[in-house]
């Protein structure tokens, strides 16, 4: 089987190889990324540039049988971000320790010429660093040499973009099939908690949302109605800090927490030994150590702003991978809030199983759970 | 009564030697001494050199001394400064140097009488920011006065004063100086005032001393040629002091 | 020299300066009550709303209140309260000897760039985790911040003694600083992922959250231990303010003082730089406002500008939790527009000169 897969591949990238030198092949389609924008890119893509190193996610979904064949250059935020994940493609694909990276995009302030350089048929950008690279004046620049630049976004607003930026990257990558058929099995996913939701209307609980507990010393950041705070709405919960922070991302004060008395606390984590060595934070991800998660996560609900807090007592503390924020994959976050919000309701629901299934029909990596651990009873 | 005797003092900075040779043995306690001499001399240098504030080969002899502490005070040329201070203020700081945080009446009652002695009692609460420059050199003087030196080195004191502080002030130091047995050299520029309220004087030129004695022998035609580069005449005026007239640039 | 004795008031001048005195004393203790009344302000307020009743009873009966009640006034608003007031005054006062010993009203740590240098020693732990004393990992970074404050203090200081360089030169050098360190921070902040990047922006916006009670200890003993130091030389600094040589006229050993103050200064604002992150506006304008209020005799000035500052910090720990309630907002943020205003009443309802 594995052969076989490898056999493909390697016809398929030669295919490919073929197809591109062929110039009367690739068509010029006119796409529209998130922001409206239409641009025109010679499809199907065959040297994309990742604004982020964690497109990836993405990507991988949609090449699942050589996920980096297209790729020429990408930020180096994954190896840092997400080690496991990183370490996991690292061995299946050594090629892509040598892959040329850029630094920094969030700022907008990738190096054009070396992007030239690589010849890329198109470059993806997060939307959150639009802001930053319109006034660099990068799109002109990169139009004048005929190199177009879409935005994607799975972290300003996951829950409106994620299926345009993924039927974009269909599109672009010659993969509408695999696009269409992810955005399904997304929707699916969501509707089993949102159908349940909407016909058994429960009563809502109280969540207390922390963003990166234990990165530093400073508690609490959060979210507002925005990202893990909407995905928590949407798994049947209220999120404290809705009506507090304004935008998306703010600090709340301690205080609040003992005040508001959440019922329940999920604690984004991830392995940040490359940024905060043996910090607090929990380091939940792709094949983590749950036992020593949960530790950490139980070390956590010690800080003074989680005094006698239901949530504590009840042990309703939790902690989700952080990378669930800016990634197509939330879906299976926001079945597991749901479970955890509504474990009566979703009894039946195994967020466990769709992250496998998700593994297994999208991604070229043998699933490892670790995304999630609780201080629940009975976990 | 304090004596002063400078024995072969010099300073330099780093390597240039701006001083060197300089040797009295004349400054006594009660009598001004002026030290003359053309722009950048040495005579700033040779004050500080005296007061210790700079190092240098030689020595300062002191005798006499009652005021065990710091009885030579160094009073420097009005810098300017733009501390938010009352004159008040910065008498009683001049006073209080090195001692506690309490100040006693017959400290407050020192200043009083040394503003008063100087006549700028009126000025005693205006800022020193609000002051003309020749009421900061005033103001100097209180601040110099008011720790009761035993001996005063006044660089140029009275710069910036108009004609009738001039004399005012150089007056009044000499009364002082009479009365308290204070030794006082006055850096001078004019030579007038040395010849009226100065009885010696010491001449600088290039960090050397030129000439040193009674001022009436100093201050002659041949040194002026010599040291300030002009032709010049003492003579006697009606009223019988010695006058300095100066005729043109020397040749 | 004229004899004639004033006719009125033989004493005026002493009895003018004790009323002086008197008056500044009274200023004092006004701020002094000012900063009482924003302590306990602070400690009153938050989004919790417990009543003043039950404030008191777990302040003096803490072991009758609940867990919650205890913990949300001891550990969560006292340590910021106590911080607000210790980082407040160690910024001011650390700006007033800068601005006394370098003669330049705008010398602060912010503008001399020890802050900058603090930010960068930070950062340099939150993106690159790169700690500079791999002894104390937990403490990475305050204790980077405070290594980078010093280098930069001491580079100020020892770049002050070479032979020519004036007061204005240093101030220079400092804004060359600042830019230096904050080039460094853009730098590392180009580098760092998004996570470390918040964790960075949030820590140079500075924020009092980060208040625990140790590190209320720490300044409060910095604080203790050279505000006497300053006190000894009281009389020195403030001559120091009359021109270098004429301090040195009246027996002031100004190089002495000067490192003496340097070195102490680079303690007092590289501590809370390196627990609450980059406040930069109370170490400039602290020192200002109790200059205007009290003049620089440093005997008034000094608890002036400790006040001035505790109290500026104090305002802005209060304002900053109740704009948004509920929400934390950078306290360095706050500061600014807290201050600003006082400030201006101070500039043009004021006759005496701001510098």
């Amino acid at each position: 089987m594995r052969l076989f897969r490898r056999f493909a591949a390697i016809t398929l990238a030669m295919a490919v190889t073929a197809l591109a030198v062929w110039p009367g092949f690739a068509a010029t389609t006119t796409v529209t990324d998130v922001t409206g924008r239409t641009v025109e890119v010679k499809t199907p893509v065959e040297r994309v540039i990742l604004g982020e190193g964690r497109q990836i996610y993405f990507v991988a979904a949609l090449d699942r049988e050589a996920p980096f064949h297209r790729i020429v250059g990408w930020r180096d935020d994954l190896a840092k971000a997400d080690p496991e994940t990183y370490s996991a493609y690292l061995e299946k694909y050594p090629a892509i320790g040598k892959l040329p990276t850029f630094g920094g995009m969030k700022d907008g302030t990738f190096d054009v010429e070396q992007a030239v350089a690589l010849k890329p048929d198109v470059i993806l950008m997060n939307l959150d660093a639009k802001t930053a690279t319109e006034e660099a004046g990068y799109i002109e620049t990169l139009k004048k040499v005929g190199i177009p630049l879409v935005y994607v976004d799975f972290r300003e607003k996951p829950m409106v973009n994620t299926e345009p930026s993924m039927r974009l990257i269909g599109k672009l990558f010659g993969k509408e099939k695999v696009a269409e058929d992810f955005i399904a099995f997304r929707r699916q996913s969501i509707s089993a908690v949102t159908d349940v939701l909407k016909r058994e209307n429960p009563q809502r609980p109280l969540v207390f949302m922390e963003r990166a507990g234990g990165y530093s010393d400073d508690c609490c950041m959060s979210f507002g109605d925005e990202n893990f705070g909407k995905m928590v709405e949407i798994a049947g919960g209220i999120n404290m800090a809705k009506d507090i922070i304004p935008g998306t991302f703010g600090t709340v004060n301690p205080e609040q927490i003992i005040a508001s008395n959440p019922d329940q606390v999920i604690v984004t984590g991830g392995n940040w030994e490359g940024y905060v060595p043996g910090g607090a934070w929990v380091g939940v991800g792709y094949g983590a150590d749950e036992a020593l998660a949960r530790k950490k996560l139980e070390a956590l609900t010690k800080r003074p702003a989680f005094t006698g807090i239901k949530a504590v007592k009840t042990g309703e503390v939790h902690a989700i991978w952080h990378q669930f924020y800016n990634n197509p994959y939330q879906f299976v976050a926001i079945q597991q809030i749901a479970k955890w919000l509504h474990p009566d309701l979703f009894r039946d629901l195994d967020p466990d199983a769709t992250f496998r299934e998700l593994y297994a029909r999208f991604l070229p990596l043998d699933y490892k759970p670790g995304y999630f651990v609780s201080l629940a009873r009975g976990e | 009564m304090v004596a002063v005797a400078l024995a072969d003092l010099g300073a330099s900075y780093g390597k240039r030697t701006i001083l060197s040779g300089i040797a009295t043995d004349f400054l006594h306690g009660g009598t001004l001494t002026a030290v003359i001499g053309p722009n950048a001399a040495g005579k700033s240098t040779l004050f500080k050199r005296i007061a210790g504030l700079l190092a240098g080969p030689g020595t300062v002899h002191l005798s006499g001394a009652t005021n065990g502490k710091d009885p030579i005070r160094y009073m420097p040329q009005d810098t300017g400064g733009n501390a938010v201070l009352t004159v008040y203020e910065s008498v009683l700081l001049a006073a209080k140097q090195g001692s506690g945080w309490r100040v006693g009446d017959d400290e407050l009652n020192g200043i009083d009488e040394i503003l008063r002695a100087l006549d700028i009692q009126t000025l005693a609460f205006r800022e020193l920011g609000e002051l003309s420059g020749g009421q900061r050199q005033l103001v100097a003087i209180a601040q110099a006065l008011v720790r009761r030196p035993e001996v005063l080195l006044m660089d140029e004191p009275t710069s910036a004063l108009d004609l009738y502080r001039q004399i005012e002030v150089l007056a009044f130091m000499q009364r002082r100086a009479a009365t308290s047995g204070m030794a006082v050299l006055i850096a001078l520029h004019d030579l007038n005032h040395a010849l009226r309220y100065c009885d010696q004087t010491i001449v600088i030129a290039d960090g050397r001393m030129r000439a040193a004695g009674p001022t009436s022998e100093v201050i002659t035609p041949a040194m002026l040629r010599d040291v300030y580069r002009v032709e010049a005449r003492v003579e006697r005026c009606s009223r019988g002091r010695p006058v300095l007239i100066v005729d043109s640039p020397a040749a | 020299m004229s004899v004639v004795a004033a006719p009125a008031g033989v004493l005026a001048g002493r009895e003018r300066y004790r009323a002086l005195a008197l008056r500044r004393i009274v200023l004092l203790s006004a701020l002094a009550a000012a900063l009482f009344a924003s302590v306990c302000a602070d400690m009153a307020l938050g989004p919790a709303n417990y009543t003043i009743a039950e404030i008191f009873e777990s302040l003096f009966r803490s072991e009758h209140v609940s867990d919650q009640l205890r913990v949300v006034v001891w550990d969560i608003r006292m340590p910021i309260a106590l911080m607000a007031v210790t980082v407040g005054a160690s910024l001011s006062v650390a700006g007033a000897q800068m601005q006394t010993i370098l003669a330049n009203p705008l010398a602060s740590p912010f503008t001399l760039g020890i802050s900058a240098a603090a930010s960068f020693g930070a950062a340099l732990a939150l993106v690159a985790g790169t700690a500079l004393v791999p002894l104390a990992v937990g403490y990475m970074v305050p204790i980077n911040a405070f290594v980078m404050a010093m280098v930069a203090a001491l580079f100020i200081h020892f770049a002050s003694t070479m032979r020519g360089v004036t007061v204005e030169t240093i101030v220079l050098l400092g804004i060359a600083l600042v830019f230096t360190f904050n080039a460094l921070l853009s730098l590392l902040e180009y580098l760092a992922s998004e996570q470390a990047l918040a964790a960075v922006v949030f820590w140079t916006m500075g924020s009092l959250t980060k208040a625990t009670w140790p590190k209320v200890f720490v300044t409060a003993a910095v604080l203790a231990g050279t505000l006497p130091l300053f006190a000894r030389q009281a009389w020195a600094l403030t001559a120091l303010r009359l021109g270098e040589d004429k301090a040195a006229s009246f027996g002031v050993n100004v190089r002495r003082l000067r490192l003496q103050t340097m070195l102490t200064i680079s303690l007092l604002a590289a501590i809370p730089v390196s627990f609450v992150g980059t406040i930069g506006f109370v170490g400039l304008v602290g020192p200002h406002m109790a200059r205007m209020l009290v003049g620089e005799d440093q005997r008034f000035f000094l608890p002036a500008s400790v006040l001035c500052g505790a109290l500026l910090l104090s305002v802005t720990s209060v304002v900053s939790k109740t704009i948004l309630p509920g929400a934390i907002l950078p306290i360095g943020v706050i500061t600014a527009l807290v201050g600003v205003p006082f400030f201006f009443v101070l500039i043009f309802g004021s006759r005496r000169r701001a510098w």
